[in-house]
């Protein structure tokens, strides 16, 4: 399943604030991506759509058993990234989370594909030689 | 002097265009970034009010000081993306089109430290 980046970054963040099972308030979830409510509205309309996360009208999110592994495969991808730019690059970890979920849900699938690669092939290497 | 992320691309725009034709006018821009005429004249107001550029009277632009010193850096960013993501392996084209949704976003230390990565691998890759 190939998800948009803008609803990887939604998802992220829903999977982050619910700690993988309890449900987020919307609100919540608008502070947290910096976002107003009303595109957390719209946007959460097509995460129900994808079949992503189950919202009542007035109530909170709750991510469906498919947005559960969809988001883990993505969170995935984050940890990983985020641990190359600590470990080899040296960045900090406040940035380093920050621009790895950026990364993420920016580039192109090519692009974040090749990146998680990279960062699997540099991390080989590192354990590799020592 | 905080120039929005879209007035970043337009400080780049006119330095790819300097780069490439020797000088620079509003309908360049039009054409190397795809926008509308309106647009770019909106733009080109914001970045003379905020002392990035000027323009003389047959529309010709020039970077102030401050103005080319953010262009260029916007640009070496650019450019330190595209190549590290073409270096592994991702289509020139799309390495390009990426660098440019991504460089805005990325913090500055990440950008030190990847360009630090990089020489290192040059440093490495010389010695071998």
């Amino acid at each position: 399943m190939t998800l948009s980046r803008s609803i990887t970054r939604y998802l992220l963040g829903i999977y982050e604030l619910s700690k993988g099972t309890e449900c987020v308030r919307s609100a919540d979830l608008a502070r947290f991506l910096g976002v107003s409510k009303a595109s957390v509205v719209k946007m959460c309309a097509q995460l129900t759509q994808q079949g992503l996360i189950a919202k009542e009208y007035y109530g909170s999110i709750t991510l469906t058993d498919l947005g559960v592994v969809e988001a883990n495969r993505a969170y995935t991808g984050v940890v990983i990234l985020e641990h190359l730019l600590e470990t080899q690059f040296g960045v900090s970890a406040e940035n380093a989370r920050d621009d790895a979920v950026s990364c993420l849900c920016t580039l192109s699938q090519e692009c974040a594909d090749k990146i998680i690669q990279y960062a699997l092939k540099q991390e080989e290497e590192l354990h590799g030689s020592t | 002097m905080a120039v929005h992320k879209s007035g970043e691309d337009y400080l780049e725009a006119i330095l790819m265009i300097q780069k490439e034709k020797g000088s620079c006018r509003s309908i360049d821009i039009v054409h190397h970034l795809g926008v509308s005429k309106p647009s770019v004249s909106v733009a080109m107001g914001i970045l003379r009010e905020d002392g990035m550029i000027t323009t003389n009277e047959d529309g010709f632009m020039s970077f102030t000081e401050s103005g080319y010193k953010l262009a260029t850096e916007i640009y070496a960013r650019h450019v330190l993306l595209t190549d590290f993501l073409t270096s592994i392996g991702v289509d020139p084209e799309t390495a390009k089109d990426d660098a440019c949704k991504i460089e805005h976003d990325i913090s500055r230390e990440t950008f030190a430290c990847l360009q630090k990565h990089i020489d290192q691998m040059k440093a490495a890759g010389d010695n071998a």
